[in-house]
């Protein structure tokens, strides 16, 4: 300091110094902390989940009753840490999302109960990795034959390429000697074993995972504004039919795609119309269906629409495409997908299942399809305006020109793979045995997980656990998965490419699906596919064929 | 005596080399053996995930590129977003320099919030503006609605014009920064001569201030080029290379051909075709600057 008493230029220049080193220091410091602690540490204790349950009574003509009540639970480990001391750690690799987290709560009872079955106290450490990253990130570790993570959650068309590759652990010799593993294979609904956990699809002599997360598309709707008199009473004097009202009005009613897209166009406004006897501030829009370039945003939901309307991707068994992707019946989901853009939101291009939940929670659109994995958010009152006046349905299906209705949908869901390098394979099935114990079901359940034990899914107690729990139970059965061949994300990427700039109106359907084809037929070619994968065996069926046929996969 | 001078004179001539080994065996060991290793790995048929022994096939991953249509459109696509990107830079980034140039209260703190953008990491920065241009929710698009009645989709409608906006956003500061140097750099006797002189705004600019200014400018160019051309992080958070590929920039591509179909040859030559571009363009820009 300068004898006037100001800050000389030396000492202010040191002072500084001895701050931004001490910052820094503190930085490191509490940087290695923090990642220490993150990397020991235990995953949460709690997950939290917020439940919202309508009963309705009928009234008088078509007003009805409705009382939502919702309450906020928390779902604890039973287990305290440190009770069982562990004498091993392996790593679970899950995306980062409610499941990844609840896995890891429920797995903090394993060190005792691995303790108690194989004599060894093993601890389950999680590795959440954003969806955004988790495909890269595993394939790379796995690609370097990394040891861990033991335990792996792989998206179903990832099991070729993991398997292919000599990354994944092929099941059937441990479950030709385990009974109880045996016991557990017949417990699974069909469909997900065939899409969930085999490679080729549904071919058992090669079961390369369990399911985990079962996860499927599912449609939210505007209950307010589906009941609302006056809005029933224009719809139908428009359209000649009523709004589907109650769940069995979509599901196991016939409802038709075209009917959905009736109901879009019907409940799209602007601002300053109005809308369930209410003048609108901003615009308004009829639906909210995932049409983003992002991984498998456009693959699913048209997946779905080009199911119904009696069309597969490509023959899985010769590998032909041309007649299939680009033919009629595809053309004619293609365009209908692109008709539901003008009833979208203004970012539709961009709508995944963020955006899909975030312009329903903002009370902007009447109907959504999402993945039932994200809807817990939708009737949590802290993040949703909505969350009291919503209904959860199984998706429509479409009547073809041959007179058949079809109800097929995209899956989603992963299953848990093992990793072939590890030295714990035997801890990690002991795992796998742990996490299908009926208890640890109740919790995965009870917390929002997606169960996929068909006689649990099956129950009273678990269909009407959640909003979402009954339509996701009955929408099991129907699920179409596309490739799970090693070259599955060549082929998506075109489907994200050509069908996106279909949907942004930079070429036509046709043309979209005719460069489709041209570039499939090309991968295909390039991977001398059937004949190079011939020795991991066949399809179990030709999902091609049934799904022409309108007959279910599973 | 005459051995202990020897080594001496040994160990000073010894000395500077070892002093330098650490960062050739570093360099080596970190770019140049990759470099070799992918030059090589670009003449194999080899999928990394897929595991198995790399297949020879000289220079058919090479040929198959060149030959492809798609690559070349990639290729178009991304010289005009380096184009339109760094001529807007360096047009906005010159105008920056000028009025930082001149002194005037809050000038510091200005240049510090101007050049704000360079410290934002990419990633951040295409979110961020993936929120900004949202056509549901964002404040261009609400703007767009108060002004017009109608939202405004500039990711699926103006998709060239978002990534190229993002880009000018974040490095536009970088072009200010070099340019405000060269600006600082001209002595001020020949600007107080230049007044004296009485010579026109466009004759000081031509014969006093271009002269000056012009290598940094060159340089700010030259490392902007060949930034721009390998943009990844920012359009492919923003846009993902769409709608359909209209924003798929080669460096988009050649990550999905490694790291998401695991071509990992194909991978490696398409890469290598890119890092010939960018060395012949700096060569071009180079020489254009020592002529100059």
């Amino acid at each position: 300091m300068s004898r006037d008493g100001k800050i000389s230029r030396r000492a202010a220049l040191s002072t500084g110094a001895k701050v931004a080193t001490a910052a820094v220091v503190t930085g490191v410091v509490g940087g290695i902390a923090g990642y220490l602690a993150g990397t020991s540490a235990q995953p949460a204790r709690e997950v939290t989940r917020t439940l919202t349950q309508t009963v309705t009574q009928p009234g008088a003509g078509v007003q009805t009753v409705t009382q939502t009540v919702t309450r906020t639970e928390t779902v604890t480990a039973t287990a305290p840490v440190g009770e069982v001391k562990p004498e091993l750690s392996i790593t679970f690799a899950s995306p980062e999302w409610l499941p990844g987290r609840l896995t890891g709560l429920i797995a903090k009872d394993f060190p005792a109960w691995s303790k108690a079955t194989i004599g060894k106290a093993v601890e389950v450490k999680m590795d959440l990795i954003p969806w955004g990253a988790i495909f890269d990130r595993l394939s790379t570790v796995l690609a370097a034959k990394s040891k861990e993570p033991t335990l792996l959650i792989s998206d179903s068309q990832w099991l070729g390429q993991f398997y292919v590759g000599g990354h994944i652990r092929r099941l059937n010799d441990i479950i030709a000697r385990d009974p109880e593993l045996q016991q557990l294979l017949n417990r699974f609904d069909p469909s997900l074993v065939y899409f969930y956990m085999t490679y080729p699809q549904g071919n058992t002599n090669n079961i390369v995972g369990f399911a985990h997360e079962g996860d499927v598309l599912l449609f939210v709707y505007r209950y307010d504004l589906f009941s609302h008199p006056t809005e029933r009473e224009n719809f139908k004097a428009k359209y000649g039919y009523d709004l589907p009202l109650n769940y069995e009005d979509w599901y196991p009613a016939q409802l038709d795609w075209y009917q959905i897209r009736d109901i879009a166009k019907y409940f799209t406004r602007k601002a300053g119309d109005e809308l369930a006897g209410k003048r609108l501030e901003e615009d308004f829009y009829g639906i909210a269906l995932h049409m983003s370039k992002a991984y498998d945003a456009i693959a699913c939901p048209f997946g779905s629409i080009l199911y119904s309307h009696g069309e597969y991707w490509w023959d899985p068994e010769t590998g032909e495409v041309e007649g299939w992707i680009n033919s009629p019946r595809a053309r004619k989901a293609l365009e209908f997908y692109v008709s539901l853009v003008p009833y979208a939101p203004p970012n539709a291009l961009e709508i995944w299942f963020d955006e899909a939940n975030a312009v329903m929670q903002a009370g902007k659109v009447a109907m959504i399809y999402n993945w039932a994995g994200f809807l817990p958010s939708l009737f949590d009152p802290a993040a949703s305006k909505v969350y009291n006046v919503i209904r959860v349905v199984p998706p429509p299906g479409h009547k073809g020109d041959d007179g058949i209705f079809r109800r097929y949908s995209g899956i989603g869901g992963q299953p848990m793979c093992i990793n072939a390098y590890s030295d714990y394979a035997e801890e990690a099935l002991a795992f796998i045995k742990f996490w299908f114990q009926p208890q640890n079901q109740r919790k995965w359940a009870e917390g929002g997980g997606g169960v996929c034990i068909r006689d649990i899914i099956q129950t009273e107690w678990f269909r009407n656990l959640t909003p979402y729990n009954r339509a996701y139970a009955d929408s099991i059965p129907f699920q179409v998965d596309f490739w799970n061949v090693p070259f599955f994300f060549e082929m998506l990427t075109v489907v994200q490419e050509e069908i996106h700039a279909a949907l942004a109106g930079s070429i036509s359907p046709q043309a979209a699906l005719d460069n489709v084809a041209r570039r499939h037929k090309e991968i295909i070619e390039r991977e001398n596919y059937p004949a190079a994968f011939e020795k991991y065996g066949k399809p179990a069926k030709n999902v091609a064929q049934l799904v022409r046929q309108g007959l279910p996969i599973g | 005596m005459t051995s202990q001078a020897t080594t001496g004179s040994r160990l000073v001539r010894i000395f500077p080399i070892l002093l330098i080994l650490p960062a050739v065996a570093l360099v080596t060991f970190l770019v140049i053996f990759p470099l070799i290793w992918a030059l090589g790995l670009s003449f194999y048929s080899y999928n990394v995930i897929r595991g198995g022994a790399p297949i020879f096939i000289g220079v058919e991953n090479y040929y198959r590129l060149l030959n492809s249509l798609d690559v070349w459109r990639r290729f178009v696509l991304t010289g005009q977003f380096v184009f339109y990107a760094v001529s807007i830079e360096f047009l906005i980034g010159f105008g920056l320099a000028h009025l930082f140039y001149n002194q005037f209260r809050g000038r510091r703190l200005a240049i510090t919030l101007v050049t704000t953008p360079l410290l934002v990491a990419p990633v951040a920065v295409g979110i961020f503006h993936r929120y900004l241009f949202d056509a549901t929710f964002g404040i261009y698009s609400y703007i767009a609605q108060l002004i017009t009645g109608q939202p405004v989709k500039i990711l699926s409608q103006y998709p060239m014009f978002a990534i190229v906006f993002m880009d000018v956003w974040q490095w536009s500061p970088f072009m200010m920064l070099f340019i405000l140097a060269g600006l600082e750099a001209i002595p001020k006797h020949m600007l107080e001569s230049s007044e004296i002189d009485r010579l026109s705004m466009l004759a000081k600019f031509r014969y006093v201030i271009w002269p000056t200014i012009r290598p940094l400018v060159a340089l700010a160019l030259l490392f902007r080029t060949m930034d721009a051309f390998r943009t990844f992080d920012t359009i492919f958070t923003l846009t993902e290379g769409g709608p359909g590929t209209a924003t798929e920039v080669l460096s988009i591509q050649i990550y999905r051909i490694a790291f998401q179909f695991f071509r990992t040859g194909e991978a490696a030559a398409l890469a290598f075709i890119f890092l010939v571009i960018i060395v012949l363009l700096t060569n071009i820009y180079l020489r254009l600057a020592r002529r100059e």
